[in-house]
């Protein structure tokens, strides 16, 4: 619904929508400081009656020609820091989405790949989850980031180390049968 | 008896009576944050007015230190009359806009970064309102105006200041990012305040959560001017001199003014008719950890009206 006049404080008169019970944050490149508003006031009249959920914390989402957009862990945390409190994020590392894919194919992990280009989403959710992970070099991660993780003492960077790398998801092609 | 400043935990005691006439006489002045201390909305605290008059014929010292970077001195000083508080002027007004607009100005126009290229120090990409915006110019700086390409022949952006913007949007937030993209930028954030408060109880978001989600997109952790940051002190001892010793700071928000005065060396005065309850500050006595500590003001009153006891006639 639109919202009456100019300011923060004509926006907090805006009525609210009693059957609201959750926020959801997504990508929106129409996010604005009176949607914040909106979504903060939500927050403040549910309380724990109102769910804060974020579809993913990716933090910028690459564009060709080497450039990038802010993605939606931005918005995330903008919203979480106006509540103060934690957004349930669905989306990679967050294991959400393969207990959704388990829950419809009866996965085994033991017997399953994870095929990913980003360390801190795709390989982490693949390594927390039990899953084979498999470094693909066509995206946003280069082999010397691997080696940074894998030489360091920190446990939280050693998770992000994938069990194999592919320059390209081709390259599987050799090892499946005609 | 309580010291001034650093040494111990403070133990938030209710001010009054003798109590007040002990911690008052010694004082040269005080700090007060405006929000919630002074007027609540567009309302006076009832008592304020009469306690910076009651000051005044004390011979005491009255500054403000204000977060809020929405107005600028000039505006400030303008609401201060109509709010009925006599003889406050722009010059003791701190806000976070204008000491903003001073750290950049020290940064960029005084004999820093690239010198020598004539340009005169950079232009500054400001997300914020008017108020702010105007500090900047006044500061000496030139802003970079909103949906310009971060490419091409006009002069580079050397800073990108988050402020409070009701009009923010993600265009704005991808405009910054893109100037950030060089190291050289900075990145400045007026104030750390997640929230402030409105009039019917309700919040409405602060440059805190803008300035969190230009830190994410940009990977680069902002310099905050604000409190509890001590920069604004800095400003306020460059104009007048003020000796920490003998200042007291009174604030309505224990995880801003509280801990900005203990990071000054203040003793410090949470009065409740702002942000904060007393049961917060209890909670941070009672915590374990160092930091929690430093969040509990020495002493509290439940409005400022309640000092004028503790003043001359």
């Amino acid at each position: 619904a639109a919202l009456p006049g100019p300011s923060p404080a004509d926006w907090a008169q805006a009525p609210l929508d009693p059957a609201v019970r959750a926020v959801l944050v997504g990508f929106d490149e129409h996010f604005s400081y009176a949607k914040l508003c909106q979504a903060l006031r939500y927050l403040l009249r549910g309380g724990s009656d109102c769910l804060l959920v974020g579809t993913n914390r990716d933090h910028r989402l690459p564009l060709e020609g080497g450039t990038a957009i802010p993605g939606t862990g931005c918005l995330v945390k903008a919203v979480e820091t106006a509540a103060q409190r934690e957004a349930f994020i669905i989306g990679k590392p967050n294991r959400y989405m393969f207990d959704c894919v388990v829950s419809e194919f009866n996965i085994d992990p033991a017997r399953t790949i994870m095929v990913g280009d980003r360390l801190d989403t795709d390989i982490l959710m693949g390594n927390s989850c039990g899953l084979t992970t498999l470094l693909t070099l066509t995206g946003v991660t280069t082999l010397d980031e691997v080696k940074g993780h894998q030489e360091s003492d920190c446990p939280a960077r050693q998770s992000l180390v994938p069990d194999y790398y592919v320059d390209s998801i081709a390259d599987l092609l050799p090892a499946l049968g005609d | 008896r309580e010291g001034c400043g650093g040494g111990g935990m403070a133990s938030c005691r209710r001010l009054s009576g003798a109590g007040l006439r002990e911690v008052l006489g010694p004082a040269q002045g005080l700090l007060f944050d405006c929000d919630g201390v002074l007027w609540a909305g567009d309302r006076a605290v009832p008592g304020a007015p009469e306690l910076l008059e009651r000051l005044r014929r004390s011979g005491k010292a009255a500054l403000f230190v204000s977060n809020n970077s929405r107005r600028s001195v000039a505006e400030l000083e303008r609401r201060f009359s109509r709010l009925g508080f006599r003889g406050v002027r722009a010059e003791h007004v701190f806000s976070s806009a204008l000491c903003s607009a001073l750290f950049l100005r020290q940064r960029l126009l005084a004999g820093g970064g690239d010198g020598g290229n004539g340009s005169g120090g950079g232009r500054v990409f400001v997300l914020g309102g008017e108020g702010l915006r105007g500090e900047v110019r006044d500061a000496g700086l030139r802003l970079a105006g909103e949906g310009e390409p971060a490419a091409g022949a006009a002069e580079p952006v050397r800073a990108v200041l988050v402020g409070y913007d009701d009009q923010f949007t993600f265009a704005k937030l991808a405009q910054a990012c893109g100037y950030l993209r060089d190291p050289q930028c900075l990145l400045v954030a007026t104030d750390p305040d997640p929230w402030h408060p409105l009039s019917d109880g309700q919040r409405t978001p602060g440059t805190g959560s803008l300035t969190a989600a230009v830190e994410t997109a940009s990977g680069r952790k902002a310099l905050v001017v604000g409190k509890p940051n001590t920069y604004m002190f800095d400003c306020i001892v460059e104009r007048f001199g003020v000796d920490p010793s003998r200042t007291l700071m009174v604030g309505d928000r224990l995880e801003t003014d509280i801990l900005f005065g203990k990071n000054c060396g203040l003793s410090t005065i949470l009065t409740l008719t702002g942000v904060s309850r007393l049961e917060e500050a209890q909670a941070y006595m009672a915590s374990d950890s160092a930091a929690a500590k430093d969040l509990v003001p020495n002493y509290y009153v439940d409005s400022i009206a309640d000092l004028i006891p503790g003043l001359d006639e």
